[in-house]
């Protein structure tokens, strides 16, 4: 098992902030190589949400991969190693299965910097399903520097806050004990791409800001995203790197009360 | 059996406090687990992953644990953070946050069905968690947790984040678990005696459980002592004058100098040293020097001694106290303190020898054995010893152990009744230590459970503290005396800030106290006090209910703070309601 691939100056910030993205919230996971892309499907440590992204092998200059196999990486160590990349430099990765080190080789004219990452052991006792199916009952593309405005308003009030579609427009609200906030757009606003714009039925569900915002934080503002949700089930935001690949990121919902009420029995500590 | 089963009874055993329930409902449960998982559960169930000797702890700290907490719930730890300072308890708090928690996982949408692990899926996670060591474990560890945390229920979350901070304080002593094992496994309570000789000599619970699970009662009687796992050490009662002594062991007994140094159980198989405490602790790294010298002295392989290690003054020839020798137990330069604070080991007993037990020889014939199995070194002795059988020889031999800076003798009996006895406090070794003799300041080892804010020079840190005595009988803590001399101002400091750290809001429930405090401690600290004489109390409850006729407990008056802290002591191990009663009655009997 080996592989060698070669990524140009752009594509390789491409790779760089994607990975910067995912490794804002899982630091460890495995990197999936096939003949036509590499991969990384993980879920974050408290299995609250969930990536998926792709890079194909249109994106690479050089792709040469004699296997399918995985690898685990420290993504934040790889993070940081590939944030150091000059603006004059292409970036060579190259694995071979004896060292069990991953090469990391930025080349500029008359000049070479490498790092190398060791692999390091994963158990996964329950990894990410390789189809996860997310039921969208609205779904809407949005303007990544809107939504990124929407989610500072709403952390101002709250940890958590509301989507609500209807077939002429989508509310986002949320509220704390005192303040409220809500934001309101419609399929001809200038935030929304008016053909996208697709509700099936009326949906609402509730979101955690901080997993959302670690998300986006990452996302450069001039982006279009795709929402797509269902009421009371998990929130995907696409981000689509054009014909090069996809990064996805699942939330499951906040629903309240599901409280394990027969354990209540047990422990009805009143203080 | 699943994880939440157990957690359900620790969940009702918390809310009882009769011993005869708790074990009933204990049992109830053990008897439905299997032989390979029964040691795990005994093992949790005192709040532990290993058995003492193993010497891993799994011992979370607070912000770790907030910070999983946290990331699961998906509230900011400053959140809980206050939660905590308002409630203390972070098990308590776990429980309420899951409970009420919205959050779901994703892994419930993408077809993962309820997770409920089972005992042993939870313990190696635990020993998963104890196991992370290096760069970035902290953070492997909170998301490990987190992970745990977001996928278990509430109640099990609860009993998890408990068990990881060390603090699952269910008020189930070892003494009432093995009664429940007991009961459990043969239905008969009366069996916890076989059970308890076995663990004696194991020191391993874990073992004396999965024994009686595979093998059955009989298969636990057969339970022996292994080098490399140690005993647990016998205990000696005191007395207070050599005539009581001499009439006690009929004319005639042996003595030894009882040093004032460090109990060490000394393990030896193929030149592999292990040295454990008298806490039955691992105690082999902090004598690097003992564990040399040791193989040289040794003409034989394969043996388990006992003796005291002291801090030895080489240029002036003699035995320093505890103080000198409590600065060898530390993590760090540990070569360079050996030099720095030579020792002598002195040898009084021998455990194991020649391929077998020698608990059951009597005394003089162990003394034997001790001396073909070692010579005498520079760094190690036999203690100093002679039989002594008229008043005069006790009270000399008595002197010159106190003129070569030691706490007293040790009186042993030299009768066919003199095993070791592993485990027990017995009157076959009696203490008889020079503040014995001044029969107004006995001195006792006590556990701070309580404290008053000070007034005057004192403000803002602990004045008065409340110190409790052990009741081996019920497995709990009984208050004896409220102490406020003796303390310098560094000491004050001192408890301030250690004791804070383990401050609760409420009475713990393993303390027996009817005198309120403004803070309550969690029962760990032991401290050494003197006092002028033992009254009867109507306001503690140590002894309550022991004396004939009497409903009133004991307590100590004028007690005073000696300045030293028993940090080899387990506040299991602290003066027990039986000693104070036997102090007592010998008061009472002089006056």
């Amino acid at each position: 098992m080996s592989f060698d691939l070669q990524l140009d100056n752009e594509n390789s910030k491409i790779l760089a902030s994607n990975i910067s993205i995912i490794s804002s919230i899982v630091s460890e996971c495995f990197l999936s190589i096939n003949k036509d892309s590499i991969q990384i499907k993980t879920f974050d440590p408290t299995r609250i949400s969930m990536f998926d992204f792709v890079l194909k092998k249109e994106a690479f200059q050089e792709f040469k991969v004699d296997n399918s196999f995985s690898l685990g990486l420290n993504l934040e160590t790889f993070n940081n190693m590939l944030k150091t990349a000059k603006k004059d430099e292409v970036l060579n990765l190259n694995f071979d299965e004896r060292e069990q080190r991953l090469r990391i080789v930025f080349k500029a004219k008359n000049r070479e910097r490498s790092f190398t990452l060791k692999m390091i052991d994963i158990k996964d006792d329950n990894p990410p399903p390789d189809k996860v199916k997310i039921l969208r009952t609205a779904q809407f593309n949005i303007d990544a520097s809107f939504f990124q405005q929407v989610l500072k308003d709403s952390m101002m009030i709250s940890d958590h806050f509301k989507i609500h579609a209807f077939p002429d427009k989508v509310i986002f609200s949320c509220s704390s004990f005192s303040n409220e906030m809500e934001t309101v757009v419609g399929p001809e606003s200038e935030e929304i791409e008016t053909e996208s714009f697709e509700i099936i039925e009326e949906s609402e569900s509730s979101y955690s800001l901080e997993f959302l915002n670690n998300f986006m934080k990452g996302i450069r503002s001039s982006e279009t995203l795709t929402i797509g949700f269902a009421t009371n089930k998990p929130i995907i935001l696409e981000y689509n790197l054009e014909n090069k690949g996809y990064l996805h990121y699942m939330l499951a919902p906040r629903i309240e009360s599901v409280a394990d009420e027969e354990d209540y029995e047990y422990d009805d500590e009143d203080y | 059996m699943k994880f939440k089963t157990l957690c359900r009874t620790y969940s009702k055993v918390e809310k009882i406090s009769g011993k005869i329930e708790m074990v009933e409902i204990l049992a109830e449960t053990l008897c439905n687990a299997n032989a390979d998982e029964i040691g795990k559960i005994v093992l949790l169930t005192l709040g532990k992953i290993y058995p003492n000797y193993v010497g891993i702890e799994l011992m979370l700290a607070e912000s770790m644990t907030i910070k999983a907490l946290s990331i699961t719930t998906g509230k900011s730890t400053s959140n809980i953070k206050q939660i905590l300072e308002q409630k203390g308890d972070l098990g308590t708090i776990t429980y309420k946050l899951l409970a009420k928690k919205t959050q779901t996982t994703l892994s419930s949408f993408t077809g993962e069905t309820n997770y409920e692990p089972e005992i042993l899926e939870v313990w190696s996670f635990f020993d998963k968690l104890a196991k992370l060591t290096g760069e970035g474990s902290s953070n492997k560890k909170i998301n490990l947790l987190a992970g745990m945390l977001s996928r278990v229920s509430a109640i099990e979350a609860k009993y998890i984040v408990r068990i990881v901070s060390s603090k699952l304080r269910l008020g189930i002593a070892t003494q009432l678990l093995l009664e429940a094992l007991a009961l459990a496994k043969t239905g008969n309570r009366d069996n916890k005696d076989i059970l308890e000789n076995a663990y004696n000599r194991c020191s391993d619970i874990e073992y004396v459980a999965e024994t009686l699970y595979k093998g059955g009662i009989d298969k636990v009687k057969e339970i022996d002592i292994r080098v490399f796992f140690p005993v647990k050490v016998m205990l000696a009662q005191r007395l207070s004058s050599s005539e009581e002594i001499l009439e006690k062991f009929g004319g005639k007994c042996a003595v030894e100098y009882k040093y004032d140094g460090i109990r060490a159980q000394i393990h030896v198989k193929d030149n592999v040293v292990k040295i454990f405490s008298r806490n039955n602790e691992n105690i082999t790294h902090q004598f690097p020097d003992v564990q040399k010298e040791i193989i040289k002295a040794a003409k034989k392989q394969n043996f388990i001694v006992e003796g005291e290690i002291v801090a030895y003054d080489e240029k002036n020839k003699r035995i320093l106290p505890f103080q000198s020798i409590s600065k060898r137990k530390r993590k760090h330069d540990i070569e360079e303190m050996a030099q720095e604070i030579p020792v002598r080991v002195f040898l009084f007993d021998v455990l194991f020898a020649n391929d077998s037990s020698t608990l059951n020889k009597l005394y003089l014939e162990r003394r034997e054995i001790l001396k073909e199995l070692i010579n005498e070194t520079k760094t190690i002795h036999f203690s100093h010893q002679a039989i002594v059988s008229s008043v005069d020889e006790l009270e000399t031999f008595f002197n010159s152990a106190l003129e070569d800076n030691c706490e007293g003798v040790m009186v042993k009996s030299i009768n066919h009744d003199s095993i070791y006895q592993a485990g027990a406090r017995g009157w076959i070794w009696v203490k008889y230590k020079a503040d014995y003799v001044d029969k107004l300041s006995d001195s006792f080892d006590l556990v701070i459970v309580g404290a008053d804010y000070g007034k005057g020079k004192r403000t803002g840190k602990y004045g008065t503290f409340l110190l409790a005595c052990f009741d081996q009988e019920e497995g709990n803590f009984k208050t004896f005396t409220r102490v406020a001399t003796g303390f310098s101002d560094k000491d004050l400091d001192f408890f301030y800030q250690e004791l804070g750290k383990i401050a609760l809001s409420k009475k713990p429930k393993d303390v027996v106290s009817e005198i309120e405090c403004a803070v309550w401690f969690e029962p760990k600290v032991v401290i050494e006090v003197t006092g002028a004489e033992i009254t009867i109390s109507q306001l503690h409850t140590c002894a309550r209910g022991w004396l004939k006729g009497l409903n009133d407990g004991l307590a100590l008056r004028f007690p005073r703070f000696t300045g030293r802290i028993v940090e080899d002591k387990n506040p299991e191990d602290a003066t027990t309601v039986n000693e104070i009663v036997t102090i007592f009655l010998n008061q009472k009997g002089e006056s």
